[in-house]
């Protein structure tokens, strides 16, 4: 009968513990998958981005903060990409379009950061954003002054690049919105430029 | 000749010696696993991480367990393996204790936790070690049969369904891992279903209790039922 | 004779009698009883709702519906187990433990679904089709829906254990399960006509709804996935696939279970044991081996599923069925045939549920030929045939068996009851008829609320089904009035 109450007991405490475990590794039964968990993350305690030196495709070097327009559209890239990201090129092209008046007047800007500066050097990214023609204005594209700052970067977007396999890189993709304090206050799906810019829109 | 038969017996004694040792050397061998080297390779893809990394480290603590379950009468494992029986009777909290841990890390977001951090994978390996293989080795010789037949059909229904979402997910549910990768794990996972399926229910479709031995005999032999 | 054979003769009474397995019956009498009833008033709120009778708001009709579903399906599983329990602890030492987990369990399952009906809204009927759970249009959120996958996986898990102690008794008795089956005695030529009917039809339930079950939990918590992430998109065809193979299994194993009443009622009125055959268990060994070789490759993350294996593996369930009840019929009229047998109604109900069963099987085939399929599907014709089975077969076989375990002692047969039985077959073969006919005109099945011509039928089936549920009160109030003088060893 004591092992019984015990049992009883420990199986109680046993399940309780399983549960807090869970709860508090899925962000309470929301989030199974770590792009869901970093897109929570970002919403529910925006952090600032790092103040780590970029090298901009004019080839002039700036921090996020230096940048004058007030909110900034982020995403990672690297330009010798042959297949998702053409289709993330087409579609910040569109984001771009949606947000043509904003961007003209200075307010927003969308930066596309590559994780792989060794080959991303100012040329390569003017070509990557200025691939038909020219790149409107408030379309940026930069990489990490220091190949070792990529990984902080990477890390505090949540971003994780792995080889495809194929001589290229695989990444989660989405778009980060970049607040005047700089700080990172949502992820965006990377192929929705509507909801980029309305989640946008809600916070101007 | 003689010498030749002294040889043998000392292959034999070491043999049989190192089977003793076996849940040493086989937490020896999750420690290694945990190397970078290893541990790199080990994760390198998930159907890796899935189906070989983490069943070897559940293995290991299922040594373990077995060798805490088999120790003397009277050592200190012993001793304390009989305190804590008494808080596991019928294997309950155990096999609770092993559910969590068995699906916590089935879930997409912890095999990249566990890949992307030190930290978070040593938690992996102590955790599947010593919360799954330990708990199932030490809990499931105290399992009445009909416990075990639905335990069975849980098991498989998990291996199942995880195997199926990610067979099914049209996106990366993992950020370490391809798609393609993803899909094979899925698949194999829900081949691991049929399989554990198709092993559990032949001996009582066809074979029965070891031959229609007295059921209370052949319920303390593993795996007897279902 | 082989000596194996001569081994395990029947042993009455395997099973202690003691007064917790009275009580496990008794529950299980008062409780299915009870909930039948109440399923059937739902039923009949919802023919007079369609027949403009009742003003009922659509979506209150289709919680009805869902609750009459899942409600009747769920009780028939409970009373078609206690049948087999009742009779199978006669041949192996069933527990009482399990017994009463299995009702435990349930009751948890009930009280889930039931919030999720009552206070959630969720009216996604008792097969769940995905993607429908997720998509309440406000009228149930993603909890309701989750409460109730939740409720169907205690349930399953108390059915497991049952099921799991039966095969742990038939496998310590007979070796293994497929002796059990008589599949040895099948392979070998060398038949025991003692081999126990209750045993074979017992076996064969085991195997085939643990798989049900198997596959209903592996669906169910696919479906709380997409619940929770729509990220992981579901291949609505495996998942349909998964819920009727599972859907399917649980409510036929019921019939499986429930007839096991008429191969231990019929005979000790005639007097003349059931001997079982090769025909007897040839069919019911098909059924086991078409179950478990025809729908794995639903099960094969075979996505393009052809259109023909669908059809085949439909038609092929069907007529997996029908070998066992010709040679239940054909075994009851057999065993009948002059024997002078004392007509009274449990027998009558019992019979009754032979005819259901058996005549329900033409409709059946009727709808599982392809053309036919085509027009009739989703009309009343599908309620109309598994009506027939489910009313006229399982439902008079459960009644007669209760019936029967509790009027042994000093039973009174007055003739209000022969009234009352021909009342509940008459209504209950209208109201059946009603569902066909209407399916036959081309009328829809789960429509709330019905254009005019549509709604003679709806009120001839309300009168119908009140006739029913007069009857079945009368006679449920019989066993519940006599439950307490229940016999294990009637
Ligand atoms: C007096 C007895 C009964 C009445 C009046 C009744 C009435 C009904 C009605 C009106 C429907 C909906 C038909 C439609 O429009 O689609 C229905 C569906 C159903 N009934 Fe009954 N019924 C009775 C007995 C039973 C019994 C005994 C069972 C099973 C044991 C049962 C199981 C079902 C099932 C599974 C459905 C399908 C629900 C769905 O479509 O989701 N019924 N019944």
């Amino acid at each position: 009968m004591v092992g019984m109450a015990r049992t009883l007991g420990a199986s109680l405490v046993a399940l309780a513990a399983g549960l807090a475990v869970t709860w508090a590794a899925t962000d309470g039964f929301t989030a199974f998958t770590l792009e869901t968990a970093r897109r929570a993350a970002a919403l529910a305690h925006p952090a600032p981005v790092p103040a780590l030196p970029l090298r901009f495709a004019d080839g002039q070097l700036r921090r996020l903060a230096d940048l004058p327009e007030q909110w900034l559209l982020v995403d990672f890239v690297y330009t010798r990409c042959t297949s998702l990201c053409l289709a993330q090129g087409s579609a910040d092209a569109r984001t771009m379009e949606l947000l043509a008046s904003e961007a003209a007047q200075g307010r927003v800007a969308l930066v596309s950061i590559s994780f792989d500066p060794d080959h991303d050097d100012p040329a390569a990214l003017r070509a990557f954003i200025a691939r038909d023609g020219a790149a409107p204005p408030g379309r940026l594209a930069a990489a990490p002054a220091a190949t070792q700052d990529v990984a902080r970067w990477l890390d505090a977007f949540g971003v994780v690049v792995i080889d495809d396999g194929a001589g290229g890189y695989a990444h989660n993709e989405a778009i980060g919105i970049v607040d005047p304090d700089r700080r990172l206050v949502a992820l965006i799906d990377a192929g929705d430029p509507e909801a980029a810019v309305a989640a946008l829109r809600v916070r101007w | 000749m003689m010498v030749h038969l002294d040889r043998l017996r000392a292959v034999v004694r070491a043999a049989a010696s190192l089977t003793r040792r076996l849940p040493l050397v086989s937490l020896l061998l999750a420690v290694l696993l945990l190397l970078p080297p290893l541990r790199a390779f080990g994760e390198a893809t998930m159907v890796r991480q899935m189906l070989v990394q983490m069943p070897l480290i559940v293995l290991a603590g299922w040594c373990a367990g077995r060798a805490w379950v088999r120790a003397p009468e009277g050592s200190r494992a012993a001793r304390l393996r009989s305190f804590a029986d008494s808080f596991n009777r019928a294997g309950a909290t155990g096999i609770v204790i092993a559910s969590f841990t068995m699906i916590l890390w089935m879930l997409p977001r912890s095999l990249d936790a566990a890949r992307l951090s030190f930290g978070i994978d040593a938690l992996k390996f102590a955790s599947l070690a010593f919360g799954l293989g330990l708990p199932v080795a030490w809990s499931w010789v105290r399992c009445p049969p009909i416990a075990r037949a639905v335990i069975h059909v849980e098991v498989i229904a998990t291996l199942a369904r995880f195997g199926w979402g990610f067979a099914a997910a049209d996106e990366r549910l993992c950020a370490s891992y391809l798609q393609g990768d993803q899909e094979r794990a899925g698949m194999l996972l829900v081949a691991a279903a049929l399989a554990w399926a198709v092993v559990v229910a032949w001996r009582p479709l066809f074979g029965g209790l070891g031959g229609g031995k007295p059921a209370a005999k052949a319920d303390r032999r593993d795996g007897a039922i279902a | 004779m082989s000596a194996y054979a001569a081994s395990v003769k029947p042993a009455p009474f395997v099973t202690p009698d003691t007064p917790r397995a009275k009580f496990a019956f008794q529950l299980y009498a008062a409780v299915g009883i009870s909930v039948f009833l109440l399923m059937m008033v739902a039923g009949v709120i919802m023919r007079a709702g369609q027949g403009a009778w009742l003003g009922i708001p659509p979506n209150y009709f289709y919680e009805v519906l869902t609750l009459h579903g899942a409600g009747m399906v769920g009780t028939a599983g409970l009373a078609g187990a206690a049948v087999m329990w009742y009779f199978l602890r006669r041949y192996v030492e069933l527990s009482n433990g399990a017994f009463l987990a299995m009702m435990g369990l349930s009751l948890v399952g009930v009280v889930l679904i039931l919030l999720s009906i009552g206070l959630g809204g969720f009216a996604g009927a008792w097969t769940f089709l995905y993607p429908l759970p997720g998509h309440g249009m406000g009228l149930w959120g993603t909890g309701a829906a989750a409460t109730f996958m939740i409720g169907y996986l205690a349930i399953g898990v108390g059915f497991l254990v049952f099921y799991a102690d039966c095969a742990l008794a038939i496998i310590r008795r007979y070796g293994s399960l497929a002796r059990g089956l008589g599949l040895d005695q099948l392979i070998s030529g060398k038949v025991d006509p003692a081999h126990p009917a209750a045993v074979v039809a017992s076996t064969m339930a085991v195997i085939v709804n643990v798989l049900g079950i198997l596959g209903g939990a592996i669906v169910l918590v696919m479906t709380l996935v997409a619940l929770y992430e729509p990220g992981i998109a579901m291949d609505p065809l495996l998942m349909k696939n998964l819920i009727y193979f599972f859907g399917h299994v649980f409510i036929n194993v019921t019939i499986y279970m429930a007839v096991i009443g008429v191969y231990e009622i019929i005979p000790r009125y005639t007097g003349r044991p059931w001997k079982v055959n090769r025909a007897f268990l040839g069919s019911w060994a098909a059924v086991v081996l078409l179950v478990l070789s025809v729908y794995p490759h639903h099960l094969l993350m075979d996505y393009a599923m052809p259109r023909w294996a669908a059809a085949m593996g439909q038609i092929v369930s069907y007529l997996s069925g029908i070998p066992v009840i010709l040679v239940t019929a054909w075994g009851a009229l057999v065993n009948l045939h002059r024997s002078g047998a004392k007509w009274d109604t449990p027998l009558r109900l019992v019979v009754l549920g032979v005819f259901g069963w058996a005549a329900g099987v033409i409709p059946a085939i009727v709808d599982a030929t392809i053309r036919v399929n085509l027009v009739m599907h989703n009309t009343l014709w599908v309620p109309g045939h598994f009506h027939f089975y489910l009313l006229l077969g399982m439902l008079p076989m459960v009644l007669g068996t209760l019936l029967y375990a509790c009027t042994r002692e000093g039973r009174a047969s007055a003739p209000l009851d022969k009234l009352v039985f021909w009342g509940y077959a008459i209504a209950g073969v209208l109201f059946c008829g009603v569902f066909l006919d209407s399916g036959v005109h081309g009328i829809a099945r789960r429509f709330a609320t019905y254009d005019a011509p549509w709604i003679g039928y709806a009120q001839a089936g309300a009168v119908a089904g009140t006739v029913v549920l007069v009857c079945v009160l009368f006679l449920g109030g019989r066993i519940l009035a006599r439950l307490p003088r229940a016999s294990l060893a009637a």
